[in-house]
């Protein structure tokens, strides 16, 4: 065994993404597991301040958890809560989401949700808003910028709230799809919660989105001369993981009058100042057709180039390299000497070994030969 | 906000070592791992996505159908780091050059497996130094006694960690539903023992067990057909022939694995007579001219001054108790050498520092 020092020429740092591609059709989200009308795989908490969706139903113990979901409402909103508790729990939602996310101005106060991102314009902020914070087991170590979509129900519920397969039925002309257009390279880092981008919100039919919400609408040439609209409507965090929905893409972004109907008769206005987050959570869910976001993980490895110069390793002293006092592998003294190398030792400055590097099958080493052994370190 | 040196006695590791139950049932050539059958899902026989029997990686995708699977991807580049599935050549033909996503699936499974061999297989001959290596423990692991009618059991080390524990192994052969033979490792050396006859022998650290007995029957089952301890897990593999009335036979291997969790204990010490400071701004009193901080002209700059507030609990309400510099400790921030911070402690309630209180803040990390 013999030491050899590592220079700063033989030792790199690399990093490799991981991605995962996630989809997240409606039919997890809801309807698949219902019993007696309740869905299995939604969890209702006493506290009613947020619900947790996951992919099968929670009891078992195969279920994983997929994302929860509650709504926030500004103090500023001017909306006129009623229920039991519940003003004060949406206002906390919302301050405790603005807070971890949108962080402070040099007042102290909290950041409303900008609708842009650009906090010092005077610029639209969203009040009233869905709060999607997605499990880490899927997004990792983040959500990969620019592959956040989701595609969602904008028609009247019409339907009845015991019906928990209400919203399984979309058609295309129902449907937005809200995206993080350009985020690759749109994003913001003015959170203290990391990198944020935007959402936009398009319609496959026409006249389902308000062209005149000029304020909310970000266009972008078509390359034909022309321009696709786009409609500002949240704001998607990537490490944070979570994806904040403006209560407008049902209300003033429509074209025409709000939904009358959001869920089980009621407005969104209506639902806002009437309704429990967990009815309001509901109205969302069942109005999901798909999510799909790829998330990523950061793999660090350290690559340690093991030069093996002709002239060095070409003995061992290992007991069995020797033959009754003599070099097992030389029959002659003019005969080269050779030997296997089957692992490489990673030792610390102080000559403690850190780590060993087996070699799949030995290599002869003889002075006529030269080796660089590449180790690799994963963490 | 102070500083305080960890020294040597402040930090130390513990290892847990955890040893959990693993049981294989093997009956008619199914497999039931640790005694539970597959929920039927929308899509397959099982909701996890793996066959019966199997462990899932990550168990992600519960019930769902195949088209809209979470899987992984990577993008082509220069590193050529690839999924293992993937070979070289397709890696070289099949992508494009950078920038080409190339795909993996899930789920990814993991279950025991069985090889008959009447001559050493590669697999075998793969453990020819292990089995001469062990033979310190007893003469009965030596290659040569491995030559012919060898029943191979390999365990993926998903189920068992670092190595299998040391006497825990055991190997059970039931007939009709009543057990007929138990093999053990109860001298804790890799030998398997059947009423004082070494049956085989298993490999701690490789997961793997050997049986060669084949001359001592145990059992007869359908028309007088004997049973030998190289039957065990007979069905488990594909090129296993099951011959009639063999339903009769059933199997059960259990054993406990190896894993080791670190964690790291810290100990914070707060000091009588010290951290009774705080740099928050709530620590002062509010001047009485919130905007007038201080004073400036051309020759001074000068600071108003400002009070401690006086916290200093009291029984009465009406008389302000004597001050007392007291702090709240809310969280503890942990830093390295360079003074980066690297991790921060928070308590669940902030905890009263007085000058003559000291505290001994426990953090522990799973490392």
């Amino acid at each position: 065994m013999t030491f050899k020092p590592l220079n700063e020429n033989d030792v790199v740092n690399t990093r490799t993404l991981l991605h995962e591609a996630i989809p997240l059709t409606g039919s997890i989200v809801s309807g698949s597991y219902v019993t007696a009308g309740a869905a299995d795989n939604l969890k209702v908490y006493s506290h009613g301040m947020f619900q947790t969706v996951y992919d099968y139903p929670y009891l078992s113990s195969s279920a994983n958890h997929v994302f929860d979901v509650t709504c926030g409402v500004s103090s500023q909103s001017g909306l006129a809560i009623v229920g039991t508790g519940m003003e004060r729990k949406k206002n906390n939602i919302y301050g405790q989401m603005a807070q971890l996310l949108m962080g402070y101005d040099v007042t102290g106060s909290v950041q409303l949700f900008d609708e842009d991102g650009d906090l010092l314009a005077v610029g639209e902020k969203m009040k009233e808003i869905f709060v999607m914070p997605f499990s880490r087991l899927l997004v990792k170590d983040e959500i990969k910028k620019q592959t956040f979509s989701m595609n969602l129900d904008i028609s009247e519920f019409g339907g009845s709230s015991t019906d928990p397969n209400w919203g399984q039925g979309f058609a295309p002309a129902d449907l937005i799809t809200i995206t993080d257009l350009n985020a690759s390279t749109e994003y913001r880092v003015n959170s203290p919660a990391g990198d944020y981008g935007i959402l936009y919100a398009t319609a496959s039919a026409p006249n389902v989105l308000d062209v005149n919400e000029t304020n909310h609408i970000y266009a972008v040439d078509d390359g034909a001369g022309g321009t696709n609209n786009y409609w500002r409507c949240g704001l998607i965090f990537y490490q944070a993981g979570i994806a904040v929905i403006t209560g407008s893409v049902f209300d003033s972004l429509l074209v025409g009058n709000p939904l009358a109907d959001f869920y089980d008769g009621d407005s969104l206005a209506t639902s806002l100042t009437d309704s429990t987050i967990d009815t309001l959570g509901k109205g969302l869910l069942h109005r999901i057709e798909n999510i799909q976001f790829n998330n990523t993980t950061e793999l660090n490895s350290t690559v340690y180039f093991c030069r093996v110069n002709h002239n060095e390793f070409n003995y061992s002293s290992n007991p069995t390299y020797l033959e009754d006092s003599r070099i097992r592998v030389k029959t002659q003294s003019t005969d080269e000497p050779v030997s296997y190398i089957t692992t490489v030792g990673l030792y610390n400055d102080r000559n403690e070994l850190l780590a060993t590097a087996k070699l799949s099958e030995s290599l002869k080493k003889s002075p006529s030969t030269e080796f660089t052994i590449r180790t690799r370190l994963d963490y | 906000m102070s500083y305080f040196e960890l020294k040597d006695n402040d930090v130390f590791v513990n290892t847990i070592h955890a040893n959990p139950d693993q049981s294989f049932y093997v009956h008619d050539g199914n497999v039931y791992l640790n005694n539970q059958q597959a929920v039927n899902g929308t899509y397959s026989d099982n909701i996890l996505g793996v066959p019966e029997g199997h462990i899932s990686l990550f168990e992600y995708n519960v019930n769902r159908e195949a088209s809209n699977r979470i899987h992984p991807f990577i993008i082509k580049a220069g590193h050529k780091q690839v999924f293992k599935s993937t070979s070289k050549t397709e890696w070289n033909t099949q992508f494009n050059y950078d920038g080409d996503i190339i795909t993996g699936t899930y789920n990814l499974s993991a279950s025991i497996s069985r090889e008959t061999m009447t001559e050493p297989s590669k697999k075998l001959r793969a453990l020819r130094s292990s089995l001469n290596h062990y033979g310190f423990w007893s003469q009965t692991f030596k290659y040569e006694n491995y030559q012919s009618d060898v029943t191979l059991i390999n365990i993926p080390s998903i189920f068992y960690g670092s190595s299998i524990k040391k006497g825990s192994t055991s190997l059970k052969i039931y007939l009709e539903g009543s057990m007929i033979a138990e093999a053990t490792d109860s001298s804790r050396r890799g030998e398997l023992t059947h009423d004082g006859v070494v049956v085989g022998n298993i490999l701690y650290g490789e997961g793997v067990i050997l049986l060669n007995e084949n001359s001592i029957s145990i059992g007869q089952f359908g028309t007088s057909q004997d049973i030998y301890w190289v039957d065990f897990f007979k069905g488990l593999s594909p090129l296993d022939v099951l011959v009639t009335d063999f339903d009769q036979v059933s199997f059960s291997l259990d054993f406990q694995g190896t894993s080791q969790l670190q964690s790291m204990t810290i100990l914070a010490k707060a000091p009588e007579g010290m951290l009774n400071h705080s740099n928050n701004p709530t620590y002062l009193k509010k001047s009485e001219n919130p905007f007038v901080h201080y004073h400036t002209s051309s020759y001074e700059f000068i600071e108003k001054r400002r009070i401690v507030k006086n916290i200093t609990h009291s029984e009465q309400i009406d008389v302000e108790p004597p001050f007392q510099k007291e702090t709240y400790i809310s969280k503890i921030c942990l830093y390295d050498e360079h003074r980066r911070l690297v991790g921060v402690c928070k308590l669940a309630t902030p905890i009263r520092k007085t000058e003559a209180k000291e505290y001994l803040f426990k953090m522990k990390i799973d490392l």
